[in-house]
């Protein structure tokens, strides 16, 4: 074999090791990466909780939830419309919750209800800011 | 190339595939015990079920007769169940005249027993799995005591929505 067929043939193999290693290390980040923010925990608890008070409840009642710890998760990973963090398909009795690009968590409810809008046609209503004061309570 | 040198190399790719599939399991194992597998609600829906059946019962909604078929149906029509759901992650049973709660598990010819997914065992009676997902209740009608036992399978999905 000649020397360049040679070197050809060393700089293929190295060329295969490096884009494996490529794909590894990508593939590993984003799942670390995915796992970090802990997005998928947080769509397990409030899918399967949105499910808990929807079985309990009944037809008129009015559900209102504070969901500060979604949208906050949800606007770090780029989640542009706080509208779509929570959808309820009520043919299928889902409830969906996605805090991040990727795919939702869905969970079904048994009661045969069906979730609507309040009368302002929107699932987020934002409140009004608190202010924390931090240290307070410590100098009185 | 020297055969036998290609023959190494041949074998480097394996070790190397290897290493990064050991690295991986590593960095899988390690964030999943992290951050802890899915939070259980099976006990909790199976307990909401059940309370929501008993309610129903007891609020005369659905008076129990002999016929099981009958009271299923009743149960889903009255009790605002949806059957299709039912059927695909959850089993209830209804028996009476059980002394210990646990007779009801085994027992023929109950007062209600719904399809329940297939090969589903009534309150997870695996010993690996044991009452998990189960509700297990006693309750008084008309004077006579039922047992009801109802279970959940159901775990999260990852949807593309």
């Amino acid at each position: 074999m000649n020397k360049k067929g040679t070197i050809g043939d060393i700089m293929m193999d190295n060329v295969i090791y490096l884009i494996l290693l490529i794909i590894f290390f990508v593939g590993m980040m984003a799942f670390v990466n995915s796992k970090m923010n802990g997005a998928a925990v947080w769509e397990d608890y409030y899918a399967k909780e949105l499910a808990k008070v929807i079985d309990l409840s009944k037809p008129g009642d009015v559900i209102a939830l504070d969901v500060q710890k979604a949208t906050e998760i949800a606007q770090k990973n780029k989640v542009a419309n706080f509208e779509d963090i929570f959808s309820f398909d009520n043919t299928r009795n889902e409830v969906c919750v996605r805090l991040s690009l990727g795919k939702a968590s869905c969970y079904y409810y048994f009661n045969e209800v069906s979730v609507t809008y309040d009368e302002s046609g929107k699932w987020m209503h934002y409140a009004e800011p608190v202010k924390v004061m931090k240290g307070e309570g410590q100098n009185a | 190339m020297h055969k036998k040198a290609q023959l190494g190399e041949q074998i480097m790719v394996f070790m190397f595939i290897f290493l990064m599939f050991v690295i991986g399991a590593g960095i899988v194992l390690g964030t999943y015990f992290f951050v802890g597998p899915e939070f259980d609600f099976r006990n909790a829906e199976a307990d909401m079920l059940s309370y929501k059946i008993r309610t129903c019962i007891n609020a005369n909604e659905v008076v129990l007769t002999g016929d099981a078929e009958q009271n299923l149906k009743l149960v889903y029509e009255k009790c605002s169940i949806n059957k299709n759901l039912l059927d695909m992650n959850n089993f209830i049973k209804i028996c009476d005249n059980t002394k210990n709660p646990l007779d009801c598990v085994n027992k023929e010819n109950p007062v209600l027993s719904s399809a329940g997914p297939s090969s589903f065992q009534p309150c997870g009676f695996l010993e690996k799995n044991k009452f998990l997902g189960c509700s297990m209740n006693n309750f008084v009608k008309d004077d006579k005591i039922y047992t009801i036992l109802v279970t959940s399978k159901q775990t999260i999905r990852r949807n593309a929505k």
